[in-house]
């Protein structure tokens, strides 16, 4: 759960392209996080799990492959802006698509248990939605 | 606004509106407005949330923030800083890293003409010290927010006093948070549980343990022995970390306290804060001579906004309307 789910896939979040299926994403966190902290994208579309290898990601107008956020720390992404998920799938303009996403945010200054782990504050959706 | 007993001022931590932020049905200029409207003239913020494009502090969006505090008479009263310890997944910052971390924070409160800068309950106390000169050289005092389960005899308190002491330095101080002063258990957060679908009988028993001011460290252990799941251990955790200590213990550390965390989770119709007994504290920072900014923090948009419509804006505003009527001001 988390405190605002409905908003993290929006009713406009979808859009296609000739390469795919864009998934506009928005953070269920009160304030900008560095891009280390996603962590953890597990995307199903149609039933079909994404592998997050397989997944380009565009933030502050930057197109990175999913696993180099592990190394962004110094950009940040905002409360209000999305991360756009590009999902290699077939899709076109007014097709649905049955979005799942359990989407963990790595808290970096909250840190829990023996480890020391940063706090994994987790947000699920799954909804149906039309790509534009 | 000050009368003659007190020089105690009010403000807005905009963290208050982060639920309309996230929403998109405030901007930055709204919530500064919403403040403004009802006295509250210190605006505090979070530069996480309130900084597009953060951490790249614009000479435009400067320029535009100072327009606005003179559009609405507001003064910039605090930021709030993060110690991202956990910054890079495969280490952990060092020391100096940390230190670092708190001079960025203390250069954007100066810019955005901030004289206070909240340090967030885990940064250290050698970090403190270590950050101290810098912030004396800009002029700007670093506060570490004293912040539930943390009380002014907890051992981590302790030994950020013992900092302050030995040093005397003047850019160190406390922000004490008021969910320091949780005398009776949110209902709004009980209510939430019993939504989720806690057990009733779970929850009465926490709710009256708490409100008995009984012993709760070792709740989460005895909701696992009474059957609880998880939503029925997470209400305990948080039983266990909210707390009631006597607020006139903040006597004792007054001239430390340059700010006040205004945290709240229900204003009621009548203007009165459920849990936390405000008609008990402001008198004591009254008699202690406290002349910094009670600064709202609301917080509880979270237990609400799955089943009600969450307004801060009005939850803001009846806070400041009992402020006013607890430090006399008159209209």
């Amino acid at each position: 759960m988390g405190p605002l789910d409905d908003q993290v896939v929006r009713e406009d979040s979808l859009t296609a392209t000739a390469d795919g299926l864009n998934v506009a994403v928005y953070t269920h966190w009160y304030r900008a996080l560095p891009l280390t902290s996603l962590t953890k994208v597990d995307l199903t579309v149609d039933g079909q799990p994404v592998d997050p290898a397989t997944l380009s990601v565009t933030v502050n107008g930057h197109r990175y492959e999913f696993a180099e956020l592990a190394v962004k720390a110094d950009e940040y992404w905002f409360t209000t802006d999305p991360v756009v998920l590009h999902v290699p799938v077939a899709t076109a303009p007014g097709r649905q698509h049955r979005i799942q996403l359990q989407l963990g945010l790595s808290i970096p200054y909250i840190l829990t248990g023996p480890d020391r782990t940063p706090l994994l504050t987790p947000s699920s959706t799954d909804k149906t939605l039309t790509a534009a | 606004m000050t009368n003659a007993r007190h020089s105690i001022k009010r403000g807005v931590s905009l963290y208050s509106y982060q639920e309309e932020t996230f929403l998109r049905t405030m901007s930055l200029e709204d919530c500064i407005r919403a403040a403004s409207e009802i006295g509250a003239h210190g605006i505090e913020i979070i530069p996480e949330q309130s900084i597009p494009d953060f951490t790249n502090l614009t000479e435009e969006f400067v320029d535009t923030w100072f327009a606005w505090m003179e559009k609405y008479g507001t003064t910039p009263t605090a930021t709030n800083s993060y110690l991202d310890t956990k910054l890079y997944p495969d280490r952990w910052l060092t020391v100096e890293e940390q230190i670092a971390s708190i001079r960025t924070d203390i250069d954007v409160a100066v810019r955005l003409g901030m004289p206070i800068v909240k340090a967030t309950i885990n940064t250290s106390p050698e970090v403190m010290e270590g950050a101290a000169p810098y912030a004396e050289e800009k002029g700007v005092q670093l506060l570490i927010e004293v912040h539930a389960p943390f009380h002014y005899e907890h051992p981590w308190i302790l030994e950020h006093l013992e900092v302050m002491h030995r040093t005397q330095s003047p850019a160190l101080g406390l922000m004490p948070d008021m969910m320091t002063y949780v005398k009776r258990f949110p209902r709004v957060v009980s209510e939430r549980a019993l939504r989720d679908g806690a057990n009733p009988a779970i929850v009465d028993y926490i709710v009256e343990l708490y409100d008995d001011h009984g012993d709760t460290h070792a709740l989460m252990d005895i909701v696992n022995y009474r059957g609880g799941g998880p939503v029925e251990y997470g209400l305990a955790r948080v039983a266990s970390h909210y707390i009631w200590t006597d607020p006139r213990k903040m006597l004792d550390h007054m001239p430390l306290i340059k700010h006040i965390q205004a945290k709240f989770y229900e204003m009621t119709e009548d203007e009165v804060e459920y849990s936390i007994p405000y008609d008990e504290i402001i008198p004591v920072l009254i008699e202690g001579g406290f002349d910094g900014y009670l600064s709202s923090e609301y917080e509880g948009n979270r237990h609400i906004q799955d089943a009600f419509p969450v307004d801060s804006v009005e939850q803001v505003r009846r806070q400041h309307a009992m402020f006013v009527r607890l430090l006399g001001e008159v209209a």
